[in-house]
């Protein structure tokens, strides 16, 4: 089964006079439980890639589907339905507002139509005790380490439940520790919830835990790696303890 | 074939820390050392030679083996130890050599040539990127044993395998992108070196002729083409007549 699927998607890119192809012929699927990287310099259109499958952006050639929807086909009431119930965004941009990050991650869910104040309270709670940074509820944009902010956009991302989670450089320039827990902490909440991600990375070590590796580069995907259909259980380390109700099978 | 090129670790240091680890046969010891160092592309031959001058050097001695008769069995001498511990926490301070052959040939290429050592770096890429799947593949399994370990030495050796095999896949991975990236370069030069009036970039206004500016240039040598893009300023063909 197929969550995110662009068919033979192509964007031109135009300034004045000038107009390139900055994506051709792009073919990419995104299971439930899959976490799929795209690694590419900075400039490649690795942004582009996800706003595509987004639909925030429409593509030249080709279709974006989302489920069974053509993304290119909806009406702006019905896509922004999509976004808010199926699609989580994490980035490094924060809210841009000088909100605490709990009214941050609630602004998510009021987006998505809750409108009960304590629900919505206690389910952003839920969201940044789920990634381990509960303690930054109260805390400002401003007031975060790097590492807390990459962690509180994850919990702003997953807070509406999505189904298919986009990721968009969030690893670029962690530490190497940094970098695996976050990596293996998104792998495991793409098996444990069955999640599709799609990630945008620089670096390859952040990619070193997807499932499918892809690189980006000349406006071309190429595949670097498929290291297969996720399996129940295969993800061994959990930085924040073993989630619950995940099965102990092993693979072989 | 494969070619080395990061010219670092030599076979007789992985086996000497092989047989260190664990005394055994040459035929396991070759296959020990073929699946440890993936990357590094030995062969059973290698592991052969290197045991065999270990032994000259005395630093491994043969042994009797009490469970298979039909195969020597290698283990450390106390020399060899002692060789070993000085080589693995000895400074190595200085880069190992790069002989990287491609950039070799991107040196010595003209205009003409462009098209194959294109194709070329395309082959390398399509290597590198099956070698970081590969390395991805062993950092997964490495990861499942991981928890496993019942002693403390265990976990250890199985931390440090997991932090090489991390490495070594993100190495292919940035070596692909590298190739990549090269490859872009090549293909920019291409385009100059078919731009008709390339050779008058490099002139002062007011040089230029007619006949100069629709000569073909499909063999002006790379030099000069990198020379319009502002590097290699220390050589300049002449115009095309």
């Amino acid at each position: 089964m197929t969550l995110l699927s662009l068919q033979g998607v192509g964007l031109r890119y135009r300034r004045g006079d000038l107009a390139r192809w900055l994506l051709r012929s792009v073919w990419l699927d995104v299971a439930p439980g899959e976490v799929v990287s795209v690694l590419a310099l900075r400039s490649q259109g690795k942004t582009t890639l996800l706003r595509l499958a987004a639909g925030m952006v429409a593509p030249d050639e080709g279709r974006v589907l989302l489920g069974r929807a053509d993304l290119g086909g909806l009406s702006d009431p019905a896509h922004a339905r999509v976004l808010r119930e199926q699609l989580g965004w994490a980035g490094r941009l924060g809210p841009g507002l000088g909100l605490q990050m709990l009214d941050y991650v609630a602004l998510r869910l009021t987006l998505g139509g809750r409108s009960h104040r304590r629900a919505v309270r206690s389910l952003a709670l839920a969201a940044l005790e789920r990634v381990g940074v509960e303690h930054c509820a109260e805390r400002h944009w401003g007031e975060l380490s790097d590492w807390e902010r990459v962690l509180v956009e994850l919990a702003q991302a997953l807070a509406g439940a999505p189904r298919l989670l986009l990721i968009d450089d969030l690893l670029d320039g962690l530490g190497a520790r940094e970098t695996e827990e976050v990596s293996v902490l998104v792998r495991t909440l793409a098996e444990e919830l069955g999640l599709g991600v799609l990630m945008t990375v620089s670096d390859p070590e952040a990619a070193l835990c997807s499932h499918r590796v892809l690189s980006l580069a000349g406006g071309r995907l190429t595949v670097l790696s498929d290291v297969g259909a996720p399996e129940p259980g295969v993800v061994i380390d959990f930085p924040h303890g073993r989630p619950p109700g995940l099965r102990d099978a092993r693979r072989r | 074939m494969p070619r080395k090129r990061l010219v670092g670790l030599s076979a007789g240091e992985a086996i000497l820390g092989l047989v260190i680890e664990q005394p055994d046969s040459a035929s396991r010891l070759g296959s020990r050392l073929v699946e440890r160092f993936r990357s590094a592309q030995f062969t059973r031959s290698t592991a052969h030679n290197a045991l065999s001058r270990l032994a000259r050097q005395g630093l491994v001695q043969v042994v009797a083996d009490e469970d298979g008769p039909d195969e020597h069995r290698y283990e450390a001498t106390p020399l060899g130890v002692e060789h070993f511990r000085a080589w693995l926490r000895a400074c190595t301070a200085a880069a190992p050599a790069l002989r990287e052959e491609l950039h070799a040939k991107v040196e010595f290429c003209t205009a003409a040539d462009l098209p194959q050592l294109i194709e070329a770096i395309c082959a390398e890429e399509r290597a590198c990127a099956s070698m970081f799947a590969a390395a991805q593949g062993r950092l997964s399994e490495a990861e499942l044993v991981a928890p496993r370990c019942a002693t403390a030495e265990q976990r250890w050796s199985a931390l440090v395998r997991r932090a090489v095999l991390r490495d070594e896949a993100a190495l292919w991975g940035t070596r692909f992108k590298r190739l990549e990236r090269l490859r872009a370069r090549l293909e920019e030069l291409g385009e100059v070196a078919e731009e008709p009036a390339m050779g008058h970039n490099a002139l002062p206004r007011g040089t230029t002729t007619e006949a100069g500016r629709h000569s073909p240039s499909a063999r002006i040598p790379v030099s000069a083409s990198a020379h319009a893009l502002g590097r290699h300023p220390t050589h300049v063909d002449d115009p095309p007549r």
